[in-house]
């Protein structure tokens, strides 16, 4: 694959998406830079904001398996998963494969199921495979998982553990569409939805060989020491009581390759770290108890930890 | 302190515990401050070499948990404020911080530090910050002594270190930490300053309490007795100033000629006062002055050398003085201070000015009067006539016999504040068994023996102006007031016989100290201050005012200006040097070129932003720099493709140089 093939594609997926969701460039362009750099993402706002819309969208743009789990609070690990089921025809146990074995899975309201089924994915979404009942399966690849969950809203949701937070490499915050993007989607919206006109327009391999193409951009060394100078930063900080992990880092890293590549670049600038830094790390630091209370947030807080660690030239 | 990477947190011990210098530099203070208040110089410097080998060695003893010290700890107190609680069941509540149980607790607390330090500890344990509380408790335990003289050098090192030390650990828990450190630390500073004040706090409450008459805070008393102490040595409190010819001399104040059972008469209430007039003190014309000024309040005496031409006094001046003695000079109206007065020196030292009275005969007698009689108080006084006799009965002059008397005393007696009076009479017990006494004894002492050798004699009382206060000034505190002997010669009048050894005299005693000299500098200024601003008028205070308001204003523009100018420089300091960490020379110089050529247009990039975004910064901003934008962006596009792309042909460092050529060219210098 050439770059220009490269740009073509994602162009392409770009384009189909903008068609559904109006004046949301930037975060069209996080989830693009998530699926290519193989990652997961988590898309959070409040309800009605296209969050389902846009996952859908994504995974009808993709010529693959698309399964949707909605998270409720009755769900199992094994309806997540899959398990083995008695078949009386010839006596043996047959094993029945969960949504999770598709290429794109939509986790909707994610944060209304319990830890314990929440679990379920965390296997499943940094080794892309499924154990169950000793033996291990493979998902099929791209295997991409879009998660949605609203923020506002307390009752009945359990919040995301760490480890699983730390397995989405992107947190998209969509927010509100302007004036003007707004009216389009009610004049779009008109005759019938844009999404049940939406056609696949690449194909899982395509998928593939991009992600491929991605590892190949050049990362210089002064580049990977700012960003491990900044993973160091969050770890010093006094108001956070969890600091970036190494997989937050390397997640960083791949992201950044991802989002110059879109840009047209083979080799990432520091322009494409600190681009990245909130929605990568905001969403994988907690925040010490004194820190919450007073009002700090995270996404600021990585603003400022970007204002003291000086940039590579 | 976010924790690194791994979610499940594990007790993890830390290889090796060494506090950071700061830390390790407060405890030792501490340790030196503990050993010098509790004379511990073998155990406390062995622990603080301890200490320091743990800092060196990497050995650590078997690991111990915070909680587990911190028990420790409290029960180190508990045992310490029980010792406390029994005490002050026998004894008054002040005893409670008694120094003989402080110093053991400090040198307990030194040796948990010691512990501490060679123990090994869990990681993400509050370490240095233990280990300076503890050093806290060792200096707070080591400055509660009465061997505070170096504690006002040792102090501002401990602070100092202990705030470098805060400052350098910093974390959620150093606050509270620093509270407790400067609660601690206050509360000592507060006892050390109120012990070594005891005397002005007293005096002060006495004041408040019941307006006790400051004629003892000042040293010197109406009716002088020969007691076993001299309190009023130790009191700083300034009584006089003066200003102009000034040099060493005796100020007297009252002058006593009966002595009897232990003390000088005649009494203030016995004597007859007259009016003097200002004439009648000065006798000659007015030259040289001397000023002085007396500012200390409730106290009405003129302080003059005997052997001054003259005295003028303020003009106004309502004056009584003891025509007998020529002495004590009493200002009539009141003692509110300041009062200022002139003194025109003597010619000589044996001047005979209007304070020397020629002596008639009857008062020749008293002058030359013994105790005696049928008293058996006075049983002893044939010996001291005898020992006078063994001094000087040989001798042919007056003046002879005084100077023999004088060293006689200095030689066979030494000086000391305190001297037990014994039964009888305290004079010639001094004199016979030899013992070591106040100045009061040795001026007692002489005109005793002065009188047995046919010298007429007078006790004296007053100060010794010795200590300087700049050129051509000088300070008279309450700690210089003095006893001294006056004895008439015949064909050279009254002349000041000072008995005292040099050991004793005021001149003898440690400067006062440098926060005793800051104090009065500060009372002095509010006190100028304060007498400046009640002689201003409405329209000059309203001027001032106005000044006042103004010079606020300009001060705070300033200061504002002083702070921008501040920032930026820190902001230029910030981006003086470019982080680059390529192998690329020719980059790197052209990075240097780019960020001075930024520098030079005042658009410096703050070291945390990309160029990238500085400049996209730059472009939205209206008469920003001078920057030609587009080349900028050209140059940067190259630059990044040459500095973080695939290394190329080597060409790109040319085709750098040539755009950011024109961009120099384009910008002014």
């Amino acid at each position: 694959m050439t770059s220009d093939d490269f740009s073509q594609t994602v162009r392409k997926i770009e384009d189909n998406l903008a068609r559904v969701i109006r004046g949301k460039a930037e975060s069209i362009r996080l989830l693009i830079i998530s699926l290519l750099s193989g990652g997961h993402t988590l898309l959070e706002d409040a309800p009605g904001t296209g969050k389902t819309t846009l996952a859908k969208s994504l995974a009808r743009s993709i010529d693959g398996v698309f399964r949707r789990i909605q998270f409720t609070p009755d769900l199992l690990p094994a309806d997540i998963t899959g398990s083995s089921f008695y078949s009386p025809k010839d006596g043996t146990f047959e094993f029945r494969e969960g949504p999770v074995f598709a290429n794109v899975v939509l986790a909707d309201e994610i944060n209304r199921t319990s830890p314990r089924t929440q679990s379920a994915l965390l296997e499943v979404m940094s080794e892309s495979q499924v154990t169950v009942e000793g033996k291990r399966r493979h998902l099929p690849l791209p295997f991409f998982v879009v998660a949605t969950q609203n923020p506002i809203e307390f009752h009945g949701t359990y919040p995301l553990p760490e480890a699983q937070l730390d397995r989405f490499t992107l947190r998209i915050t969509l927010g509100y569409p302007d004036a003007a993007s707004e009216v389009d989607v009610l004049y779009s919206q008109n005759d019938r939805h844009p999404f049940e006109t939406l056609a696949s327009v690449v194909s899982c391999q395509e998928v593939l060989a991009l992600q491929e193409h991605v590892k190949s951009v050049r990362f210089d060394k002064a580049i990977a020491e700012y960003l491990v100078r900044l993973a160091e930063a969050t770890r010093s900080e006094p108001r956070l009581r969890l600091g970036i992990s190494p997989r937050g880092s390397l997640a960083l890293y791949r992201t950044a390759q991802a989002r110059a590549r879109t840009l047209g670049r083979d080799y990432v600038l520091p322009e494409d770290v600190r681009a990245l830094a909130v929605p990568v790390l905001a969403h994988r630091m907690m925040l010490d108890t004194k820190a919450k209370y007073s009002g700090v947030r995270l996404p600021q807080l990585v603003e400022e930890i970007l204002e003291k660690v000086p940039v590579p030239r | 302190m976010a924790r690194t990477a791994s979610i499940a947190v594990q007790e993890v011990e830390s290889p090796l515990f060494r506090p950071p210098w700061p830390v390790l530099a407060a405890a030792l203070v501490s340790f030196v401050t503990l050993g010098i208040s509790a004379r511990a110089f073998a155990t406390l410097p062995f622990l603080a070499l301890l200490m320091l080998a743990a800092w060196v060695f990497k050995t650590r003893l078997a690991s111990g948990k915070w909680p587990i010290w911190a028990a420790r700890a409290a029960l180190l107190a508990i045992i310490f404020f029980s010792l406390g609680w029994q005490r002050s069941l026998f004894l008054p509540s002040y005893m409670f911080f008694d120094t003989r149980y402080v110093q053991p607790f400090g040198q307990l607390c030194a040796a948990e530090l010691v512990i501490q330090c060679w123990k090994k500890r869990p990681a993400g344990g509050p370490l240095a910050l233990g280990v300076l509380l503890i050093s806290a408790i060792v200096f707070a335990c080591g400055a509660d002594t009465y061997e505070d003289r170096y504690i006002p050098y040792l102090a501002p090192a401990y602070f100092t270190f202990a705030g470098l030390a805060l400052a350098d650990l910093r974390g959620p828990r150093v606050r509270g930490l620093a509270m407790l450190l400067a609660a601690l630390c206050i509360g000592g500073l507060v006892r050390l300053a109120m012990h070594r004040n005891r005397d002005a706090i007293t005096m002060w409450t006495m004041k408040l309490v019941q307006r006790a008459d400051l004629g003892e805070a000042i040293g010197l008393s109406d009716a002088p007795l020969l007691g076993s102490t001299r309190l009023a040595a130790a009191s700083n409190i300034r009584v006089l100033r003066l200003e102009g010819d000034c040099a060493q001399m005796h100020l007297r104040a009252l002058v006593f000629d009966t002595y009897a059972h232990g003390a000088w008469g005649p009494l203030q209430n016995q004597r007859m006062l007259e009016p003097v007039t200002p004439a009648r003190l000065c006798f000659a014309e007015p030259g040289q002055r001397l000023r002085i000024a007396r500012i200390v309040e409730r106290c009405r005496y003129l302080f003059a050398p005997l052997h001054c031409v003259g005295l003028a006094p303020a003009p106004g001046s309502r004056l009584l003085w003891d025509r007998k003695f020529r002495a004590p000079i009493i200002n009539e109206e009141s003692g509110v201070a300041p009062y200022s007065y002139a003194v025109i020196p003597g010619l000589s030292a044996q001047h005979q000015g209007p304070l020397c009275a020629p002596l008639p005969e009857g008062e020749r007698r008293e002058c030359l009067a013994l105790p005696g009689g049928p008293d058996p108080q006075y049983q002893r006084y044939p010996a001291v006539r005898e020992l006078a006799q063994r001094i000087g009965g040989t001798l042919g002059t007056p003046l002879e016999r005084v100077e023999e008397v004088v060293n006689y005393l200095r030689d066979h007696h030494e000086y000391s504040l305190t001297c037990e009076a014994g039964s009888g009479d305290p004079l010639a017990n001094f004199l016979l068994d030899g013992k070591a006494a106040h100045c009061e004894y040795f001026a007692s002492a002489a005109v005793m023996l002065l009188r047995c050798l046919d010298v007429p004699s007078r006790y004296v009382t007053g100060y010794l102006a010795h200590e300087s206060a700049g050129p051509g000034k000088m300070v008279v505190r309450a700690r210089d007031a003095h006893a001294w002997a006056e004895s008439w010669i015949e064909g050279l009048g009254w002349v000041t016989v000072e008995a005292t050894p040099p050991s004793g005299l005021p001149l003898a005693m440690q400067p006062p100290s440098f926060f005793v000299l800051a104090m009065e500098w500060f009372q002095d200024f509010w006190a100028r201050a304060a007498a400046w601003f009640s002689g201003l008028s409405w329209g000059q205070l309203a001027g001032w005012g106005a000044a006042a308001a103004m010079a606020c204003g300009i001060l705070i523009g300033l200061l504002r200006k002083a702070r921008q100018w501040l920032q930026r420089k820190r902001r230029l300091a910030a981006t003086a040097t470019v982080l680059y960490s390529g192998s690329d020379v020719a980059l790197r110089a052209l990075a240097l070129r780019f960020e001075g050529l930024l520098r030079r247009l005042g658009a410096p990039c703050p070291a945390h932003r990309t160029w990238q975004e500085h400049i996209a910064a730059l472009a939205g901003r209206t008469g920003s720099a001078h920057l030609d934008l587009e080349q900028a962006e050209v140059f940067l596009k190259q630059y990044n493709a040459a500095r973080f792309g695939t290394p190329g042909d080597g060409t790109a460092a040319q085709r750098l140089q040539a755009v950011l050529g024109r961009l120099e060219s384009v910008s002014p210098n």
